[in-house]
């Protein structure tokens, strides 16, 4: 099997259609306490930083919006991750959300997280796909106008392998990152992060009884998960347990650090629509 | 484009070999950004534009161990008082008031050594706070400065009883867990009090 022939394999579609379905409802989620706050967020109502020359921190000066345009900024993401979600012209919603979201993201680094940073790239990628052709609004109005109308159950593979290969990726450089940092000479990196205000009743509950070793253990199953991501996901036999391990951490992260969770939720939301058994999908 | 009038059964967005080549490439090229970047490749920074090397700092998530419980907090000039004396910056920051998501906690933790970037920390609080004195909604009068600090607790050892995290006000903590690193210029406190003040942050 040639890369062209790799790439272009047909998948489920509905591994396309949960990520299209999931994702923007994860990302909203994230967005939604700055969206209570648009004005501080894009607008000229919050700090803003100077102009000032910090290339990786603030690479250009993006001007805020004065007077009723933060809201309606704040409208435009909402309908437009919506719309991406129900499949209502999915990809013109997607190019939307992720041009939103990049100018956000320029424009107000305080605020600027993975989710923000990430999220453009998988808007494009949406706008990019055939999303939307089955398990949504659009597919469904189509089949109403024309009963005969059969959504297709297989998408060309390139979208797919754009999120599989996203999600390696993503935690393959994590992995990386780790070793260059703490992770091999500070056995209890994860115990140093329970303690400050993103604390949550669980990661109290789990600081008071989990003992050393069990936090030493959870950081080397962790970093040994990222490292060796692109293998466990890219083997059949190991690619299951890989996808249960990926869910399992994010949702220990997104319950001990509660800011996080969003992104535990994106990350989950993305690892469900690329590494799902196929058997499951098929179900459907 | 679109892919619902595919005849057969999968859906394609593209049609033809060179959208196929041309998102794999962008695509190829994003995912060895990410790459570079975590590796710290310096080769990477200095050629690709920091518009881009921005969007793709997205997986070095935790690398490293927390050094201490820290937080950012500021103290007003009390210009009445001649004293400095907390401030709550959070009605000014709403988004995130209460973790280190905090658009204030960000500033600090990004620019605290960036005086370009006080200064205008400076000139916001100030006139924000000074706005919401006169109307009566301060605890604090008019302040003529800010002075910002990190309060940074010694962490844990596992097996100690962790207590849930709970703000304090700043001077419950020892003075070896507060460290300050700007202060408003004395002359500049003094023009906004209309009177002297004592020098320096102390």
């Amino acid at each position: 099997m040639t890369f062209g022939d790799w790439l272009d394999e047909p998948q489920p579609i509905l591994r396309l259609e949960l990520t299209r379905i999931l994702a923007p409802l994860a990302i909203l989620g994230f967005l939604s306490s700055r969206l209570v706050a648009v004005d501080e967020w894009v607008g000229d109502g919050g700090f803003r930083l100077p102009d000032f020359h910090d290339v990786a921190r603030h690479p250009i000066d993006v001007p805020a919006l004065t007077g009723g345009a933060p809201t309606l900024f704040a409208a435009v993401v909402v309908v437009a991750a919506l719309a991406v979600s129900v499949g209502f012209h999915p990809r013109k919603a997607a190019l939307v959300l992720g041009l939103a979201v990049v100018y956000a993201a320029l424009g107000d680094r305080l605020s600027t997280f993975t989710v923000t940073k990430i999220t453009p790239a998988i808007a494009f990628a949406l706008a990019a796909s055939p999303c939307g052709s089955a398990y949504s609004l659009q597919s469904w109005l189509r089949r109403r106008a024309d009963p005969a109308f059969r959504s297709p159950a297989h998408v060309a593979g390139g979208s797919v392998r754009f999120f599989q290969v996203f999600l390696c990726t993503m935690y393959g450089a994590s992995g990386l990152a780790k070793m260059r940092g703490d992770w091999l000479n500070h056995p209890l990196v994860l115990w140093t992060h329970l303690h400050d205000n993103q604390q949550t009743r669980f990661s109290v509950f789990m600081a008071n009884t989990m003992p050393g070793a069990g936090w030493n253990l959870a950081q080397g199953a962790v970093l040994l998960f990222e490292v060796l991501a692109p293998l466990w996901f890219l083997f059949p036999r190991t690619r299951t347990p890989a996808l249960i391990f990926a869910l399992g951490m994010h949702a220990f992260i997104g319950a001990s650090f509660w800011p996080v969770r969003w992104f535990a939720l994106l990350m989950s939301s993305l690892l469900l629509g690329a590494f799902l058994p196929e058997r499951v999908l098929e179900r459907n | 484009m679109a892919s619902l009038d595919e005849p057969d059964d999968v859906a394609r967005a593209w049609h033809g070999p060179f959208a196929r080549r041309f998102f794999a490439g962008v695509a190829a090229f994003y995912f060895a950004c990410i790459w570079l970047d975590a590796a710290g490749s310096d080769l990477y920074w200095s050629l690709v534009p920091s518009t881009i090397t921005y969007f793709t700092q997205v997986a070095a998530l935790f690398p490293n161990a927390a050094v201490a419980i820290i937080e950012y907090r500021v103290e007003g000039w009390d210009c009445a008082e001649k004293r400095w004396t907390e401030i709550d910056p959070r009605p000014d920051f709403p988004m995130n008031a209460d973790n280190k998501e905090n658009r204030f906690d960000r500033t600090l933790h990004f620019f605290r050594q960036n005086r370009v970037v006080m200064r205008a920390l400076d000139e916001f609080l100030v006139e924000r706070h000074d706005a919401r004195a006169r109307e009566g909604e301060e605890p604090v009068g008019s302040i003529g400065g800010i002075r910002t600090m990190s309060i940074r607790v010694p962490l844990p050892s596992p097996g100690e009883k962790i207590e849930p995290y709970a703000r304090l006000p700043a001077d419950a903590y020892p003075a070896s867990e507060r460290h300050y690193f700007y202060f408003t210029p004395t002359s500049r406190r003094e023009a906004r009090c209309g009177g002297s003040v004592p020098s320096g942050g102390e």
